[in-house]
């Protein structure tokens, strides 16, 4: 049932309030958006009706990656790439289970390659402190490669590995060490010789206040090795429909997220606009809080209305002024989700009958009362 | 309703109508003969004005992952120039990269009714389609990728049937909901996976061993085979290489008189001629093409200013990264099915290479003879977004304007291009061709592209100008499927266009082939794979038009 401040209402007192509540607001905000495409789009279609910031609850993470993109680019590649033709992966900073659990399974230790690799073979390092690297052991009881460090010395490291490669020796210091420039010349020689290298990293994983320099380091040190042979990175993320609303936001506005429509067009600022820094300076006042997926997580407290467009168990029902709950695509619904490499979407289909409004039912039924 | 559209100068070259006064008659939202009792419901006074049916642009990268990713590359780009939402319409930015909504309403404001995206990968055409659907107004359609899929070069390799090809081609087709079939480097984007750099028409693939030429005749043989009104769409070797004029004359004289259509052909000119070592090869292209009546081409016609350069071709995009303005770029392997590139340029005037590289568009354009068999593109955003189309148009038409702009760029390019000397200036009617009646022949559109009763009442009314660049930015009238969707420049209205795909028959035996393939090196199922036709129009399309194939 939806509820207004903690009380179970009908659903036409809860859409009739949360448009109040955006009619209202000055700069209303919309994020979470952890939704499927069709969420997305009826959210951006409320954002633009009432001069709402669009952010993704992920977006701190997501500017890591977005951060090098828009000054730097890079060059990627896709699951069935790595599957088929990596002979070397390096993982920074992550262990890629912790967000996919299959990865190894799916990925590294298939039976087949289609380009002639022969996948038992795949040399696996790992760079940064990752807590388990088991599923890293080949299928024939061969470790990986371990050069550990804390998440604020990958960057330096990956610095070092970039000197190596162009034949400069990295100075040495306290931790920039003998044995971890051997560690890392050993590496930088086995990327350099490797036919396919797949470098993975995870940007909600990373060092929060230096992400984007290490994915910058790590754009750079990937074009650095398709000089003379071949290279590719692989970001996850993307998760609680990332990838999604980065790909619609863009299509439909032409920036991918921390879109503000106040003025009716959209206006990018990646830092001004994202959610906990608006939280925090007051600078919203309304917040929509869009989470088809997981209901334990939920908007960064702040002294201003929420309404929470979440799954039926969230804590949101008495803690926001307003509570719709909201069937999950792949569930309850059909949809479309986009994969963490952004080019692959996948089709959702209804698995039961759950009973409640999809996403864009409840916001096309809000934007109408606004 | 009946509506009566009184005295227009109708240009409908399909219908041999040169500029003759005539009224036309919709109801439904298709023209139809003239009522017997004469009776209408409503009249609109066309007298004076210049009627054509709305335009079709058959290479235009309007939507799916490389366009996205250029986007998110340029946000200054965007930002430079955003357009507010009204009550009608969505709001949106860009110019070289306009988003979705943007994308609609400015074609649809510029004449145009359909739009084609020519390089849809099978692996990311839900994502395509998704973005066509959000482009309003407009009709959509896509050509699907092929050439560099692993699963194409193992066939070929293992030296499968013909049969086999024809098959995969088809479920293709279905799977990815395509009008036709593109090649982009053929073997390329993939042999650059395999550390290649370079590829050219004989070359042997470094895994699989095939030519570019093996399989771009096994995809035309299969496209023809099928029946697919619109020949293999082809992206070239070499594309940018100076001297690639010699692979596109082997190209041409390869396809054995097979159709092909060869897309932005001005990338593919090049000579190595002058101290420069850069020079124009269209002469030479222009007179392939007129005697090949197998071949057609659209230009891909470079217009100067700030754009992106975004396609299939990841070799050659990579090369090209070094030219990157600003200096930033991405390239993608994508999913053992092809790559994408995308590289922000900047075309200048004062460029030697530049200069000339819009002479030889504009002489491709001069030079080849037939207005059925070259259609007006700047291969957005390639060469250009496809807002400068009027300016071409004028550059086709007015002489004098032609040579005015030419003495403002580089001084030697001029020197080296023929340009000066050519007199000719398209007719209204060879516009009319090459924007409507041809592209719709081409694409196997039988219903659109012309105004006799029948045809969709798609119909751009111009009012007349001396500068033909006004004339054609910004038409009085835009009618699609029979509704006034923009007048005087605005939008009036909005409504969901249609998808436009086509079917063949296939044998289902290689359906067990590709459930095998996917099982033992895919990351998707098939059926996840394929797109249906609900998801399609759940999307929200307003319908899937599947044409006809034509028998063989």
């Amino acid at each position: 049932m939806p509820h207004i401040g903690g009380r179970p209402v009908e659903i036409e007192q809860a859409y009739r309030h949360a448009a109040r509540l955006l009619r209202k607001a000055r700069q209303p905000l919309i994020t979470g958006m952890a939704a499927d495409v069709s969420g997305c789009r009826a959210a951006l279609a409320l954002a633009e009706l009432c001069g709402a910031i669009v952010d993704h609850q992920h977006g701190e993470a997501a500017m890591h990656n977005l951060r090098v993109l828009q000054s730097k680019g890079w060059l990627l590649t896709t699951l069935a790439e790595v599957r088929n033709r990596a002979d070397v992966v390096l993982l920074v900073g992550t262990n890629a289970v912790d967000q996919f659990p299959r990865f190894f399974e799916r990925l590294v230790w298939n039976a087949e390659s289609l380009a002639g690799v022969d996948t038992g073979a795949r040399k696996i390092f790992y760079l940064g402190d990752p807590r388990d690297t088991s599923a890293g052991r080949s299928p024939d009881g061969r470790r990986p490669t371990v050069i550990r460090c804390g998440q604020d010395q990958v960057a330096a490291s990956v610095g070092a590995l970039r000197s190596l490669l162009r034949g400069v020796e990295p100075r040495q210091d306290g931790f920039m060490n003998h044995a971890r420039i051997a560690a890392l010349r050993r590496l930088a020689a086995t990327l350099r010789e490797a036919r396919y290298g797949v470098i993975v990293w995870a940007p909600a994983e990373l060092d929060q206040r230096h992400g984007d320099l290490v994915v910058h380091s790590l754009s750079a040190l990937i074009t650095d090795l398709n000089a003379a042979t071949r290279c590719a990175g692989l970001p996850l993320g993307g998760n609680d429909g990332g990838m999604t609303c980065q790909n619609v936001t863009t299509w439909q506005s032409g920036f991918p997220l921390r879109v503000n429509y106040a003025s009716g067009a959209p206006a990018y600022d990646p830092a001004l606009h994202g959610t906990r820094t608006l939280i925090e300076h007051g600078a919203t006042d309304a917040l929509l809080w869009l989470n088809c997926f997981d209901s334990a997580l939920e908007p960064p407290h702040g002294r201003i209305p929420v309404i929470a467009v979440a799954r039926p168990t969230s804590a949101l029902a008495r803690a926001a002024d307003v509570f719709i709950p909201v069937a999950t695509p792949g569930l309850d619904h059909a949809g479309v989700l986009f994969r963490t490499d952004s080019v692959v979407s996948l089709p959702l289909r209804a698995l039961r009958q759950a009973g409640l409004p999809d996403a864009r039912t409840v916001l096309d039924n809000i934007a109408e009362r606004v | 309703m009946m509506t009566r559209l009184k005295g227009g100068t109708i240009y409908d070259p399909a219908n041999g109508v040169d500029g003759k006064a005539q009224d036309l008659y919709l109801r439904d939202g298709r023209l139809v003969p003239p009522p017997p009792d004469g009776g209408c419901d409503a009249t609109i006074d066309l007298r004076g004005d210049i009627v054509m049916a709305g335009a079709i642009d058959v290479h235009s990268h309007i939507g799916g992952g490389k366009v996205n990713i250029a986007r998110m590359l340029r946000p200054e780009e965007n930002a430079a120039s955003v357009q507010r939402r009204t009550k009608l319409t969505r709001a949106g930015s860009g110019d070289a990269l306009p988003s979705t909504f943007t994308t609609g309403y400015r074609y649809a404001q510029m004449g145009y009714t359909a739009c084609f995206e020519p390089a849809m990968l099978p692996a990311n055409a839900r994502h395509a389609h998704l973005e066509m659907a959000d482009t309003p107004i407009l009709d959509c359609g896509a050509y699907a990728l092929l050439g560099n899929d692993d699963f194409l070069l193992r066939l070929l390799a293992a030296d499968a049937d013909r049969q086999a090809v024809r098959d995969y081609v088809a479920w293709t087709l279905h799977a990815s909901q395509a009008l036709g079939i593109k090649v982009v480097n053929p073997g390329g984007i993939s042999a650059f996976k395999f550390n290649r750099r370079e590829m050219d028409l004989d070359d042997a693939h470094p895994h699989y061993g095939l030519s570019p030429r093996r399989i771009l005749l096994a995809l035309a043989e299969a496209v023809d085979d099928l029946g697919v009104p619109h020949p293999l769409h082809v992206h070239g070797c070499n594309l940018g290489v100076p001297g690639n004029v010699e692979t596109t004359l082997k190209t041409i004289q390869g396809a054995e008189g097979r159709r092909l259509h060869l897309t932005h052909l001005q990338f593919h000119a090049y000579g190595t001629e002058g101290d420069r070592r850069f020079s124009s090869g269209a002469a030479r292209i222009a007179e392939a093409v007129n005697g090949s009546p197998n071949i057609s081409v659209d230009v891909g016609q470079v217009m100067f200013g700030q754009t992106v350069t975004a396609s299939g071709d990841t070799m050659l995009q990579f090369r090209g990264r070094r030219h990157a303005h600003p200096d930033k770029w991405v390239c993608m392997d994508i999913e053992c099915d092809a790559g994408c590139g995308v590289v922000p340029f900047r075309y200048r005037d004062r460029n030697f290479v530049n200069a000339l590289q819009w002479c030889v568009g504009l002489e491709l354009f001069l030079l080849v003879e037939d207005p059925w068999r070259i259609f007006l593109t700047t291969d957005h955003p390639n060469g250009g977004p496809f807002n400068t189309y009027p300016r071409l148009i004028r550059l086709l038409m007015d002489r004098s304007f032609r040579r005015d702009m030419l003495a403002t760029i580089h001084p030697a390019a001029r020197e080296h291009s023929l340009l000066d000397s050519l007199d000719r200036q398209y007719s209204l009617y060879e516009i009319a061709i090459m924007t409507r009646a041809a592209p719709a022949r081409s694409l196997g559109l039988r219903d659109r592209g012309h105004l006799a009763p029948g045809a969709a009442a798609d119909i751009t009314v111009y009012a007349r100008h001396d500068d033909v660049e006004r004339m054609f930015s910004r038409p009085r009238l835009v009618f699609k499927n029979g509704q006034a969707v923009v007048r005087d420049g605005q939008v009036i209205a909005a409504p969901s266009g249609s998808v436009h795909t086509v079917k063949p028959e296939y044998d289902r035996s290689i359906e067990r082939r590709l459930n095998e393939y996917f099982s033992r090196y895919m990351t998707v199922s098939p059926a996840n794979f394929r797109i249906g036709d609900d998801e399609l129009l759940a999307s929200g399309r307003q319908a899937i038009l599947t044409h006809p194939v034509t028998a063989s």
